[in-house]
């Protein structure tokens, strides 16, 4: 048996059936040189194997860290989403839940209304507990309150007693003092003015709120220099989301730059200094749409051909961190869908190229040979020869 | 008349039409039962995900074999393949664990052809051919293509073209070795 036996193409090729193969096998032991020889090319040929299940484990290992990188990120943005909510909805809500509510607002104007129009008539101003006290008190008690206001100079002491003294609020008692025995000029500076303005808020929602009562506020207002202003009607408005939380930072291909390839032609011919030998044809695809989650887009084929293949450009990560790329074909009638996955190219706009038989990815400012083998795990290589690059960039 | 699973079909057929993704779904669908019988077979959790990668890189290879004839479920051929390495992973520790007692000289001079098999150089050498070549290679001889597929794939005007090309690929990986390496330090003996 010689070395250039045609049985040893054969037996790598599997084209020897079983039989054919043992019996070749056997007989090429006899033939130390030859042994040798199938010795070598079958260590070449389980290395081919041994680098094909590396990768293939490689490819399972990175597509099961992406898929739980990605499930980790969905619940990281869904947590981030609902704590940006909450802040935003409680910044909105704050300045209500600050304030007392509207009932609170419109009773305590209520109150404050109602003191104002009893402090006219009545001296002197009584507690809380005093006022809540009349209430259940006889006629005759209020009959007497009344008497003991008409002594006038008493009452007016008992007005300028301390507030600490009888309970009530100071800013209450001063404005109530001043509401009745000063000069507005006076008390327009003094501390439970401004108080008094700052509740304006109150007076304006009593102001539309209880019209239908027998409460002149328009009188109580004149009376401490006030004016009513009109009430604005509250609205509230829906919070509109622009967009939608993604879960992976979406990548647009760019606007194909007219000036690449011929946008008027359909199959463009690149410039060439061999005019003997003209260069294959460069095809360029249109613009990404149909972006989803994950995906940089869907390229799709701008110069129609034979084939008419479509690509799917996805871009992912993985823990590896080590640029690669990913094919996979599936051809539905004449057309063939491309997958092409780009691992750890980082934020790139990247287009597809068909030069002949070959497809190019334009990455960043880079240009990278495509491997078309579908279930096929690359590695980019970037594309140096002069009289390519001039055809994808010329 | 028993009619097959169209799920399963699929499987078969997505893994010899050369989807990997199928692959993904699969280990997802095995991967609580490997663990499961691993660790329950003094394994533990690393050693589970390793054997459910290698059982499927093993389903990948042979479903494109032509002598491949499947006669139960994918998936129970799994599962089949999964305990079958499994129990050669613990008879291969078993031996070694036997063997423990035997000097490192007589371990070294005992070695296991199957493991100390460096295939690094064929690997540079691989990473040194252009990718075209490189893609014949492997899809020939790891994924089982047939040269129809290879040519198509690759754009080849046909089978002969590809077969030419596969040829000529060879003759370069062999190049690549031979230049930096001599063949006969991987010699291996045939008896």
């Amino acid at each position: 048996m010689e070395i250039n036996d045609p049985r040893i193409e054969a037996y790598f090729n599997f084209e020897l059936s079983s039989e054919e193969a043992k019996a070749f096998l056997e007989e090429a032991k006899k033939f130390p040189e030859v042994w040798q020889e199938i010795q070598f090319k079958q260590w070449m040929i389980d290395g081919i194997q041994d680098e094909g299940k590396i990768e293939l484990k490689e490819f399972i290992s990175n597509r099961l860290a992406e898929e739980r990188e990605e499930s980790t990120g969905k619940f990281w943005y869904s947590a981030a989403a609902i704590a940006i909510a909450l802040v935003v909805g409680f910044g909105i809500a704050w300045p209500y839940l600050n304030k007392p509510s509207v009932l609170s607002e419109q009773s305590s104007a209520i109150e404050s209304a109602m003191d104002s129009s009893y402090a006219l008539d009545h001296t002197p101003y009584p507690t809380k507990n005093q006022r809540d006290k009349e209430s259940a008190d006889t006629m005759n008690e209020s009959m007497a309150v009344l008497s003991a206001s008409e002594e006038g100079e008493e009452a007016k002491n008992s007005m300028e007693l301390s507030p600490s003294e009888d309970g009530i609020p100071e800013d209450d008692a001063m404005m109530v003092a001043k509401t009745m025995h000063a000069e507005p000029s006076e008390y327009r500076k003094s501390e439970a003015d401004v108080d008094f303005k700052s509740n304006r808020g109150y007076s304006d929602v009593l102001s539309t709120n209880i019209h239908s009562t027998d409460l002149d506020l328009k009188a109580g207002a004149a009376a401490v220099g006030e004016e009513l202003l009109p009430i604005t009607e509250f609205q509230v408005k829906p919070i509109q989301a622009r967009g939608e939380i993604k879960t992976k930072e979406l990548i647009t291909a760019a606007t194909l730059k007219k000036s690449k390839t011929a946008p008027s032609s359909e199959n463009h011919t690149p410039p060439s200094t061999n005019k003997s030998k003209p260069l294959p044809t460069t095809t360029m695809f249109d613009t990404v749409t149909n972006v989803k989650s994950g995906e940089i887009g869907r390229a799709k084929l701008k110069s129609p051909t034979s084939s008419e293949d479509k690509f799917t450009l996805v871009l992912s990560r993985s823990s590896s961190g080590k640029p690669s790329g990913f094919t996979n074909k599936t051809a539905v009638g004449s057309v063939n869908y491309y997958t092409i996955v780009l691992n750890n190219f980082g934020d790139l706009n990247a287009l597809i190229y068909r030069l002949g038989n070959n497809y190019y990815l334009e990455a960043g400012t880079q240009f990278y040979q495509v491997n078309m083998q579908s279930g096929s795990t690359w590695q980019p290589k970037q594309v140096t020869d002069k009289s390519i690059l001039q055809q994808l960039n010329p | 008349m028993k009619q097959s699973n169209p799920k399963e079909t699929s499987i078969l057929g997505r893994i010899r039409s050369g989807d990997r993704e199928v692959l993904i779904e699969l280990y997802k669908a095995h991967e609580k039962m490997t663990i499961r019988h691993v660790i329950n077979n003094s394994g533990k959790l690393e050693d589970a995900q390793d054997l459910l990668q290698e059982a499927l890189v093993v389903l990948w290879q042979n479903a494109r074999k032509p002598e491949f004839d499947l006669t139960v479920k994918p998936t129970t051929y799994l599962n089949a393949v999964i305990k079958n390495l499994w129990l050669k992973q613990l008879s291969k520790r078993k031996y070694l664990k036997d063997e423990s007692h035997i000097s490192g000289k007589e371990v070294a001079f005992n070695p296991d052809p199957v493991t100390t098999m460096d295939y690094g150089l064929v690997h540079k050498a691989l990473d040194a051919l252009g990718d075209t070549c490189r893609n014949i290679l492997m899809m020939f001889y790891f994924d089982g293509f047939d040269m129809k597929t290879i040519a198509e794939a690759n754009g080849f005007a046909n089978t002969d073209v590809a077969k030419s090309k596969k040829h000529q690929c060879m003759k370069q990986l062999e190049a690549i070795i031979r230049k930096s390496y001599n063949p006969s330090d991987f010699y291996r003996d045939g008896n």
